[in-house]
């Protein structure tokens, strides 16, 4: 295997673990995965710096990277589905915590916070 | 002594309150594995204490919440129907993938390389018997493997036909259990208990594995169902069976409980899978499957009229067929003698003039712009993407699902203000997490052009 397959496929190793997290669509298991899409991009940019002349190399390079892509579109619409679960959550708590405001959109929830001035 | 009384009632109807709580925590572990269970928990409520009032305080028991979310619940409804759809789609297509062979060393492919070369070692030996002999059993081989093509089509769409049955009959005794679970909450004046609860939620997810569809969940306890957001299949205590009719032409249609069509209102669901597969998917790649047989038989007797055999009589065709429509199902080798093979042309009998013209419609554009084989490699590209694509959609809205199930089973929180702070950071972590990905995108992409 070559240095660049092997690049390619570590970060397929690392999206496959970013996938794995997002099955659980928390904000930890979001915070957690960024690690792993970082090194995947390290790699890569490892992976492009030199790509072999070779032929067959090439075709296998051009393969795991095929690969490569699937995964990522995998783990992309976990993201999206996640953050799409999530916001229409948070717009039915809004609505049945504050109702709508008048052009029909769910009321946004007000933060409550505490203030302390001194002197 | 009225005080000591009013103590002890109280400390009994605490012990009866903790005696409920601990029934609904043995709820919870009797029915921690059963499909459809939701955990639900009773609060006590303090009582006033005020002995001079006569308020002698102790608890009460609260409401019997459930956390049972019905937002997650139809998030993963609408997920196990797009996931029905794909993953029913994924397996039907990838059962006719082995019809069509891409290697060129079997099937179709195979028999049209070896038809048409037939013809180049006719038209260096034009008048050898055993030449002569070679194509017709070419033309032979090469009909019979349209014909098994079709047939393997037309086994295809049976076989969905009755994958379609099974699943109405599926979706029809669901909402009949629905249905019946309906009554039993009426029955109870409007109280699910955790067991009709637990079998009515089962039975929307399984449900929804067949088809896409709206729960609607009415003030009196009971559940209506619209399937394809539109059509009633249940309604209190009634359910409305649907069917599958296929007419003339084999184009299947979904009809409700009255005959009225509803096909166009599905969306999802293995029973959307089903439909499409035989009205679009397998129509599709028949008609092709025909033009190829009709486009191959036409050219070849054409070629055929043209000249003369070895009698100096006019070229016999070598192929018939029924109509254009059912060609490759119906294609024949007429069963023409070796002689009957008109390998010369009108103005030269006993040359090799119609072998040549017969050998070069192998490799002549003859069909819209393509060669046969062309034509052919196209026709079994288009197939393989489709069952890669299927197949990619299916792992893909497998992993939905999953995440969606793995929300359902956490999400508990119903504090505003939590959900409003974590919202604000989930989308900073979001679009970050997006923006990483977009890169790594980008970098693939990039990878992919400098290799290509």
């Amino acid at each position: 295997m070559s240095p660049e397959e092997d690049c390619i496929r570590t970060a397929r190793a690392a999206v496959e673990e970013a996938r794995r997290l997002l099955l659980s669509p928390s904000l930890a298991a979001l915070y957690s995965s960024m690690p792993h899409f970082e090194h995947a991009s390290d790699c890569l940019k490892a992976a492009l710096t030199a790509m072999p002349s070779e032929p067959v190399e090439r075709s296998r390079l051009f393969e795991a990277t095929l690969v490569l892509r699937h995964s990522l579109h995998r783990a992309r619409a976990l993201l999206d589905h996640a953050a799409a679960f999530r916001m229409g959550w948070s717009r039915r708590l809004a609505e049945a915590a504050c109702g709508y405001t008048d052009s029909g959109e769910p009321a946004t929830p007000r933060l409550r916070g505490t203030l302390s001035v001194e002197g | 002594m009225p005080g000591l009384f009013s103590a002890l009632t109280t400390s009994a109807n605490t012990l009866d309150v903790y005696e409920q709580v601990f029934q609904s925590i043995s709820d919870n572990i009797e029915n921690a594995n059963t499909p459809g269970y939701a955990k639900q928990q009773l609060s006590p409520v303090p009582m006033p204490f005020d002995p001079a009032a006569g308020l002698s305080g102790g608890v009460a028991p609260g409401q019997l919440e459930s956390s049972r979310n019905q937002y997650a619940e139809s998030t993963v409804e609408s997920d196990n129907s797009a996931w029905g759809y794909s993953n029913e789609l994924s397996s039907q297509l990838s059962s006719i993938q082995p019809l069509f062979d891409v290697t060129g060393d079997s099937g179709l492919p195979n028999a049209l390389n070896q038809f048409f070369q037939s013809f180049s070692a006719l038209s260096v030996t034009p008048n050898d018997t055993v030449a002569r002999s070679t194509v017709l059993n070419y033309a032979e081989q090469l009909a019979q493997q349209f014909n098994g093509m079709a047939t393997g089509l037309t086994n295809a769409s049976t076989a969905v036909n009755s994958a379609l049955e099974n699943d109405t009959g599926a979706i029809n005794t669901l909402t009949s259990q629905l249905a019946a679970l309906n009554q039993q909450i009426q029955n109870n004046g409007g109280q699910a208990n955790t067991a009709t609860d637990a079998a009515m939620y089962n039975d929307l997810e399984s449900l929804s594995q067949y088809t896409d569809f709206t729960a609607l969940h009415q003030s009196d306890g009971t559940v209506t169902v619209l399937m394809g957001n539109q059509t009633p299949v249940v309604m209190g205590n009634q359910s409305y069976a649907i069917s599958a009719q296929t007419d003339d032409t084999g184009t299947v249609s979904i009809e409700d409980s009255n005959g009225n069509d509803v096909t166009s209102e599905l969306t999802g669901g293995s029973l959307k899978a089903l439909v499409d597969m035989n009205n679009t998917n397998l129509p599709e790649y028949l008609g092709q499957l025909n033009q190829l047989a009709a486009g191959v038989a036409d050219s070849v007797n054409g070629v055929l009229a043209a000249g003369v055999d070895e009698n100096g009589d006019p070229g016999a065709p070598l192929f018939s067929y029924d109509s254009s429509d059912d060609a490759a199902f119906s294609i024949q080798f007429t069963g023409m003698t070796t002689d009957q093979l008109a390998a010369a042309t009108a103005d030269a009998p006993g040359g090799n003039g119609n072998a040549i013209a017969l050998n070069q419609l192998g490799t002549s554009s003859e069909i819209d712009g393509m060669t046969f084989m062309q034509f052919y490699g196209q026709l079994a590209d288009q197939v393989g993407t489709d069952v890669q694509t299927s197949q990619n959609n299916a792992t893909t809205q497998q992993d939905l699902l999953t995440q969606a199930r793995s929300a359902r089973s956490n999400i508990s929180s119903v504090s505003l203000d939590e959900e409003a702070a974590e919202l604000i950071e989930y989308q900073n972590a979001y679009q970050a997490t997006a923006q990483l990905v977009t890169t790594l995108d980008s970098l693939t992409q990039t990878t992919i052009q400098m290799l290509q």
